[in-house]
This record gives C-alpha cells, sequence and structure tokens, in this order.
C-alpha cells in the first residue's frame, strides 16, 4: 500500500477485478525451487541479497509444489526426472506458471544425448523460456518481470477459452 | 608484429610449440606437410631461398608495418635473442622485417643482422637442425614394467593369473585374467607390502570386436604408501565378473553403474540393478554399438506420454 496511502483524502478509488487480482498474483509468485543442476547457483544468488528476488515479492521458495504457484526449472532435465516435473506439475494449484530457466530446460542445452530431455516443454507448457548457461541473475530477474507483464494480461472473466495464460 | 611475438615472447613458447608439433606429428603424414610449412615459419628460416617462402612474404608485410610500431620493442627483443638462442634464431625470422627496423634498430642489431644473414643463406638447402631446440620427444607409450615389486610379488603368488604389468606415464597397470581377479584384490588389499584400501574408481571399457569385448579397470590407492595402480581385467560379453564389493564397499554402487552403463554382470554383488537410468529401461548406452542419441522410446512414452522425441 506504500504507493497510495497517505496520498489522497477520504475518497473512492476505481479499479477492475483483474487490475487487482493480477497485482496480486504477480506480486507474490511463490515459487517452488526445483534447482537440478547449475542454474540452481544462480537462481540462488538471484535469491540472496545482491539481486533481490524477494523485492519482486517472489523470494518465498516454498518446498512444496502444493504450497507454490511459480516453478522455476533451473537445470539439466534428465528423462527420468521429466516424470516427475511431470508428477509436480500437475500438484501444483491454480493459478500457475513456468519458468524455463537456462539452456538446458529450454532446449536441452549441449546435452543431445541419450539421458536428457530436450527442452522440458515436452513435458509441461512453459510461460517464460531463459536463456543462458547459466543465465545471469539479472536474466532470472527479467525473466520474472516478463512472466509479470504476462500474467497482467490474463481476466478471471469467463474467455470462450478453455485455459487462459497460466 | 605477429611474427616476432611468436618467436620472441620468452623462447620458452618456442619450445613449447616445438613439444606440441612433436606430439602432432604422430599424425599421418599428410598433414606432416603443412605442420612442416608452419615449424619452416615459425623457426629461424630465411626467408628468401625457402619454398615456405611465399607464405612467409606475405606475412612479412604486415609484420613489417607492426615492425615499425613496435621497433623499440622488437629492438630490445632482437638484441636479446642472439645471446639466447646461438643460432640468432631470434632475429632471423625477423631478418626481412629486420631490414625496415634497421633504420631503427640501431647497433645491438646490426652485428646481429650480417651474421644471421649470413648464417641463413648457409642454412637456405639444408633441414632445421638446430642444436638450440630441445630434443624431440616421443608420444607416450605403454612399456613394461620392470624391477617393480609389486609386479614381482603378484607375480610369485598368481603365477599365470597376472598377464602383464605396464606402465604410462608413470602410471602402472596391470592387466590380470578373470580367474584370479578377486583374490589379486583381497591380496592387494591385506597385504602389508600393497596396502591398498582405496578403490578409487570401478569403471569398464568397451572395445567392439576384440574376443573379450570389455575390460574391466580398478583403481587403487594406498594411503600408507601413497600409490596409486591400475588393475585391468578382459570380461567377454556374457562373462560375470566377481563382484568386489566384498573387498571394497564402494565397489557396490561403482558395480551398479557398470552393469547399467555396459550390461557386465557381476557375481555375488548384493543388489545388481541400474543406478542412474530408469529400472525399466532397455540398453546399455555406453557400449560402442549403442547411439549416443538413441533413447528408448518405449519408455519415453510408458512414462512421459509424449508421442515421440527425435532420435
Amino acid at each position: 500500500m506504500g504507493l497510495i496511502e497517505n496520498r489522497m483524502h477520504e475518497n473512492i478509488v476505481t479499479t477492475t477485478v483483474d487490475s487487482v487480482f493480477n497485482w496480486a498474483r504477480k506480486s507474490s509468485l511463490w515459487p517452488m525451487t526445483f534447482g537440478l543442476a547449475c542454474c540452481a547457483i544462480e537462481m540462488m544468488a538471484a535469491g540472496a541479497s545482491r539481486f533481490d528476488m524477494d523485492r519482486f515479492g517472489a523470494g518465498i521458495f516454498r518446498p512444496s509444489p502444493r504450497q507454490s504457484d511459480l516453478i522455476i526449472i533451473a537445470g539439466t532435465v534428465t528423462l527420468k526426472m521429466g516424470e516427475v516435473i511431470q508428477r509436480l506439475y500437475h500438484q501444483m494449484p491454480d493459478p500457475k506458471w513456468v519458468i524455463s530457466m537456462g539452456a538446458c530446460s529450454s532446449a536441452g542445452g549441449p546435452f543431445d544425448t541419450y539421458s536428457t530431455l530436450q527442452g522440458v516443454d515436452k513435458v509441461i507448457p512453459v510461460d517464460v523460456y531463459i536463456p543462458g548457461c547459466p543465465p545471469r541473475p539479472e536474466a532470472l530477474l527479467y525473466g520474472l518481470m516478463r512472466l509479470q507483464d504476462k500474467i497482467d494480461l490474463m481476466t478471471i472473466a469467463r474467455t470462450d477459452e478453455q485455459s487462459q495464460a497460466s | 608484429m605477429s611474427k616476432e611475438d611468436k618467436t620472441q615472447p620468452p623462447s620458452e613458447s618456442g619450445g613449447e610449440k616445438s613439444q606440441e608439433s612433436d606430439s602432432l606429428e604422430s599424425q599421418p603424414s599428410s598433414q606432416a606437410g603443412e605442420f612442416q610449412e608452419k615449424k619452416a615459419k615459425f623457426s629461424a628460416k630465411p626467408v628468401k631461398a625457402s619454398p615456405p617462402a611465399s607464405a612467409k612474404e606475405k606475412s612479412d608485410e604486415p609484420s613489417a608495418r607492426a615492425a615499425k610500431k613496435k621497433g623499440t620493442a622488437g629492438e630490445k627483443d632482437q638484441a636479446q635473442q642472439p645471446p639466447k638462442s646461438e643460432d640468432s634464431s631470434g632475429p632471423q625470422p625477423s631478418s626481412e622485417a629486420g631490414k625496415s627496423q634497421e633504420k631503427k634498430a640501431k647497433a645491438p642489431a646490426k652485428p646481429a643482422k650480417p651474421s644471421s644473414s649470413a648464417a641463413a643463406k648457409e642454412k637456405t638447402d639444408k633441414p632445421p637442425a638446430k642444436p638450440a631446440r630441445p630434443a624431440k620427444k616421443k608420444a607416450p607409450t605403454y612399456e613394461d614394467l620392470v624391477d617393480d615389486p609389486l609386479l614381482e610379488s603378484l607375480q610369485k603368488k598368481f603365477s599365470e593369473g597376472i598377464l602383464s604389468g605396464q606402465s604410462f606415464l608413470d602410471q602402472a597397470t596391470y592387466t590380470i585374467s578373470l580367474e584370479v581377479l578377486h583374490d589379486v584384490l583381497l591380496h592387494l588389499r591385506d597385504d602389508a607390502d600393497s596396502d591398498y584400501d582405496y578403490l578409487i574408481d570401478l569403471t569398464a571399457l568397451d572395445y567392439l570386436g576384440d574376443e573379450k569385448r570389455f575390460c574391466v579397470v580398478y583403481h587403487l590407492y594406498s594411503h600408507q604408501k601413497k600409490t596409486l595402480i591400475r588393475l585391468r581385467c578382459a570380461v567377454a560379453e556374457g562373462e560375470s565378473v566377481p563382484s568386489a564389493t566384498s573387498v571394497w564397499r564402494t565397489a557396490d554402487w561403482m558395480e551398479r553403474e557398470v552393469f547399467d552403463l555396459f550390461g557386465i554382470d557381476f557375481s555375488g554383488h548384493p543388489d545388481l540393478k541400474r543406478i542412474l537410468l530408469p529400472d525399466d529401461w532397455h540398453g546399455y548406452p555406453l557400449r560402442k554399438d549403442y547411439d549416443i542419441k538413441l533413447q528408448d522410446q518405449v519408455w519415453i512414452k510408458e512414462h512421459l506420454q509424449i508421442r515421440k522425441t527425435p532420435e
């Protein structure tokens, strides 16, 4: 409330329900850590003090998929793990978003081999891809902000499409 | 001046280059000609008469221009070169560039240049045989061990089982037959003389086409003696290797990994199953006849519910 507190006299403020909901959702994206490989280090760095992710409201990393609305796939995804990721994604409650961080989870990275899933988007739908090997923490924050922009486009009204941005 | 920079920077780099090119010389002779040319370029060959002269002249042009810029630096280096390498190998490559530099290069360079050009003309037709160059080193090979106490004690105890003892770059490698493998491992661990208490690694190699296709390799380390040895044992496909789990417990997971990726069976293993790949994966990926990109489509269809991944 820092933006509007103490600025106006008693008044009536009008807005849309959508913008309030979207503002609430994008400002409190609680990620589930899914640090698999090297990108996890950069994700930790992004969550640490220098590149604080908490100022976006996204610094609360939940250990459980049931309590998170964002999953950041950070690292190489093997076929064995792909199955697990599918299960976790299904356990996340709506609305949920997926950030694919790094080259490995976006497209398999340098590992075009028998064991590596060539992109996590083969098993779950991805909202934002962040390229890099690993992407800098600022890149992860930029991806987070782009996701926030994407959330801004959502509406809670019924639309003709089955699913919305999530 | 690119050439100066390459020949002059401490002549150690010259030594390094000769080492590099020496190891490269073991490559097929089709590349030998190229390397000879390159060596000639960087060595102290005169520019005028030698065959790679045309290549050298081209590179001399920019180097001459750069020489003018770096006149003083080159001058100092040139002055240092003659004392360093007796064959005046330093000033020689820059002999042509040295001419343009001569105006700037004063007395220190001058006595070097006439002698170098004189010597250069002599060496026009001779192959480059500079005494200053370090002796050619052969590529490392496996050599039989001599006077190795461990080999002798093993041979005394397990006469025919120890097939050979070799050394590669001072790393002792013993080839053992499958029958005595387990006994040898126990002996190496328990014997006070060869106190190998640490199994560093257990892995395998696939020599596709050989009669005994696989070769299981053990790396052992002794903390007391601070020595590291390697044991090799040839195994045919389908043959089962006695498990080393009873000797060193770490062999448990290492053998599981070898089983997972090569399909080599270990008898006496407490729980031999896949460790890295999914349990119901078909195929052994690290075998030579398994394509690097081959994924088990049956497994994928069943577990990941995606229709097909590109091969």
